[in-house]
């Protein structure tokens, strides 16, 4: 059995690292890299969540039962591909329009 | 529905309801209505009003009790419970037959009087609405009633003075008259509110049930209230000191001088008194000042009346004054007295304006719509030739309005001058005083009015009398049926003195006083009418008479003498321009009364107006809560926007941030 807090402090550390990455990164395509990091770090949290209630005997067949974590990962990772094919999209129209994927180029949308 | 109009309760309904329907069609269909159909839907709705008036008025006589309409509860506000329900009794059914009786004549006058004007359908909806709204305010069976045809009227006489609006002066004078009445209908309101405080109730029937039950009443409340009814009926019978609009609306139509501001809404400050009479019987002080009031603007009227140039505005300073005599005879209380002048001087000051009205019509074919010119006597005189039926009605008007002997005037004038002789105290011999003067001066400008317009030579545009002619016969046979009214009205009440006992008017009229001379001759009041005539009171009776008599005979045929001949009028001239130059110019300016007011009044309330319009309007409003909201978004925009920079990372910074600081308030809550 794993230990979950051991767990958790994967997770927070995935998190940190897709955060930091996100803020810091210039590149679109490693932005978006990061926002999946961060995505996934949850991912992890809410299979590791399934997991501990189900070793603490909760019933399966109730709404916050043990396999309600999982599926949550599969919604986050249908939102997260959904999400990963606006942002593609994005990128490819505005390295199109400037032929670099800078988000610093991109602030003209201001005032 | 054949039962349904052989109940009096519903025909009582119908006589405003006809006017009603009439201001209605031609208020949203005049525009596209032939002129013909137009005028005879005005002219049908009211002549209809009139014949069931006076079948109405003649069973109300025969039978001898009041009529009542159907009720319909109106307006039900905690203890205030008003009905609408009309009511004839032999007050406001005399009333009654005179607006609809006068108004129709009047309409019938107008469409030859108004057959050229464009707004041929306006004028007829307003006269309409005027008569409705008049009839609400005699019938009415409450004070709340009244005031809403007192307001009615009020609306009506504004829109119809400035009905040529395009005249700046006319649309002036309807803002004036509008001004000075809200002036009194403020002073009607405390009125009522003071008699609703005290009885509880503003209708007339449980007024009057209220005054019987009250057994030591408050005179002081009763005096204030009726004080501020008085300000209220000075307002909209032009006394002094808020007559200063009446001769104003002499810009309006003729035929609206001669409804409106002659015959029925400016005696509507009498007829709510005589209404009240069982209060006002109570209340001797505010009687005393309406007797001095009456007696002042009769005589003060009168003399600016003796020099004006214009012909309206000769018969309106009459008016005030004659509406003085009324005042006056209510004052010393003898109400039926003072019915009876109105009821008489309904009819020859309607013709006279009527007749001057001819007069105006056939100048303005030569001289122009609107031209001064053809309402100055001085540029008149030998009209009689022209226009005969106009003079010889107008002739029977002025001897009405002079009070000589026989003619109508002479009866009812007599009857109030007689009024103040029988009271024989400091006030009768004040008002008295005052108003022998008045008709001295009503005698003059009369008879004035009649030779320069009528007789001497033709003084004005030489073309003006070439094409001078008698106006078309739906004005000539109004002339010649208000003459006949004129002429006869007077001997509905013949004076005790004549020997003969004929007094229709006064035992028709008898029931509405009851209540209130009962009081008054158990309190041995001198207010108190007298019941008998002894042998001396008929002998102060023929005195009186013969005094007005001579007095009347003698000035008009003065003043005739004078301003039928040039040669009289040189003198007068003359004269003027000499040794009474001083008295004259006086006059001729009204007392300075306009400039008065204008320097005491209207220019400090503009002063007043134009700081609060800088401090309010311009400072507060515009610049302050305008102009400073607009400010204030401007400058905290052109600091908030510096945080929409456009580069993503803010807004993540931001987001992130927020989340972060969302979690920790989450967790402390926690």
């Amino acid at each position: 059995m794993l230990n979950p807090q051991m767990v958790l402090f994967l997770c927070a550390t995935l998190f940190c690292v897709g955060l930091y990455g996100v803020l810091s990164r210039n590149n679109l395509i490693l932005m978006l890299m990061s926002l999946e990091l961060m995505l996934n770090s949850a991912n992890i949290a809410l299979v590791a969540f399934s997991r501990y209630w189900a070793g603490q005997g909760l019933d399966a067949g109730s709404f916050s039962g043990a396999h309600s974590g999982q599926f949550f990962a599969l919604m986050v990772m249908a939102v997260a591909a959904a999400e990963v094919g606006v942002g593609l999209a994005i990128i490819v129209a505005l390295f199109r329009k400037r032929h670099n994927s800078d988000v610093r180029a991109a602030s003209e949308l201001k005032h | 529905m054949r039962e349904l109009l052989q109940k009096p309760e519903f025909l009582l309904l119908l006589v405003p309801l006809m006017p009603l329907i009439g201001f209605l069609v031609n208020g949203f269909f005049g525009r596209r209505m032939a002129l013909a159909s137009s005028g005879a839907v005005a002219c049908g709705s009211i002549v209809l009003s009139f014949v069931i008036a006076t079948s109405l008025f003649v069973s109300l006589i025969s039978k001898g009790h009041t009529v009542q309409s159907y009720s319909f509860n109106w307006m039900h506000v905690g203890a205030l419970d008003i009905h609408f329900r009309l009511l004839a009794d032999p007050l406001s059914g005399l009333l009654m037959m005179v607006v609809t009786g006068v108004g129709s004549l009047i309409h019938i006058y107008s469409v030859g009087y108004m057959g050229h004007d464009k707004a041929y359908w306006r004028f007829f909806a307003y006269l309409n609405l005027f008569c409705f709204a008049m009839l609400m305010l005699v019938l009415g069976d409450s004070l709340v009633l009244m005031f809403l045809g007192w307001e009615g009227v009020g609306l009506c006489s504004y829109l119809l003075i400035g009905f040529w609006y395009t005249h700046k002066a006319n649309s002036d004078a309807g803002k004036k008259a509008f001004v000075v009445n809200r002036v009194g209908d403020f002073g009607f309101m405390l009125g009522m509110f003071l008699l609703f405080w005290y009885f509880g109730s503003l209708n007339y029937g449980e007024l009057a049930a209220g005054m019987r039950e009250v057994v030591q009443p408050d005179s002081t409340l009763l005096n204030a209230a009726c004080l501020c009814l008085f300000v209220g009926a000075c307002g909209k019978s032009a006394q002094i000191p808020l007559y200063v609009w009446l001769p104003d609306a002499m810009a309006g139509p003729t035929p609206v001088s001669a409804l409106i501001h002659a015959a029925t809404m400016v005696t509507a400050g009498i007829y709510m008194i005589a209404r009240l009479n069982f209060i006002w019987v109570h209340a001797e002080t505010a009687l005393t000042v309406v007797a001095l009031v009456g007696a002042l603007t009769a005589f003060f009227a009168g003399t600016i009346g003796l020099v004006q140039r214009d012909i309206k505005k000769v018969l309106a300073y009459s008016t005030v004054s004659q509406l003085g005599f009324m005042f006056m005879a209510l004052g010393l209380g003898n109400f039926p007295v003072a019915i009876f002048h109105l009821f008489t001087h309904a009819f020859f000051k309607a013709l006279l304006f009527l007749g001057s009205g001819s007069v105006i019509h056939s100048l303005e074919h030569t001289l122009g719509h609107g031209n001064p010119d053809s309402q100055d006597l001085f540029k008149m005189g030998g009209l009689k030739h022209k226009m005969p039926l106009t003079f010889a009605t107008m002739l029977v008007g002025a001897c009405g309005l002079a009070g000589i002997p026989l003619f109508s005037g002479f009866f009812s004038k007599d009857a109030i001058l007689y009024a103040a002789f029988e009271r024989q105290d400091a006030l009768g011999l004040v008002v008295y005083a005052l108003g022998l003067a008045a008709a001295v001066c009503t005698a003059f400008y009369s008879f004035r009015l009649i030779g320069l317009a009528f007789f001497g030579k033709w003084r004005g545009l030489e073309a003006a009398y070439a094409h001078a002619d008698e106006s078309p016969r739906s004005m000539g046979m109004p002339l010649f049926l208000l003459a006949i009214a004129a002429f006869g009205a007077g001997y509905l009440w013949l004076p005790a003195a004549f020997g003969v006992h004929f007094t229709p008017f006064a035992d028709l009229l008898a029931p509405v006083w009851q209540q209130g001379q009962a009081f008054l001759r158990a309190a041995q009041s001198p207010l108190a009418m007298p019941v008998e005539h002894s042998h001396e009171a008929l002998v102060r009776e023929w005195v009186n008479m013969l005094i007005s008599s001579v007095v009347a005979v003698g000035v008009s045929i003065f003043a005739f003498t004078i301003y039928s001949k040039p040669a009289g009028l040189e003198r007068a001239r003359k004269l003027v321009e000499g040794g009474l130059g001083a008295p004259y110019r006086l006059l001729l300016n009204k007392y300075y009364i306009d400039e008065i007011y204008d320097i005491t009044i209207v220019r400090p309330i503009q002063l007043l107006s134009d700081v609060f319009f800088v401090i309010f309007d311009v400072i507060f409003i515009d610049l302050m809560l305008v102009n400073g909201s607009g400010l204030l978004v401007d400058l905290s925009s052109k600091v908030a926007r510096r945080v929409q920079t456009g580069v993503v990372r803010h807004y993540l910074f931001a987001f992130v941030v927020g989340a972060a600081l969302l979690l920790v308030m989450f967790l402390a809550v926690l």
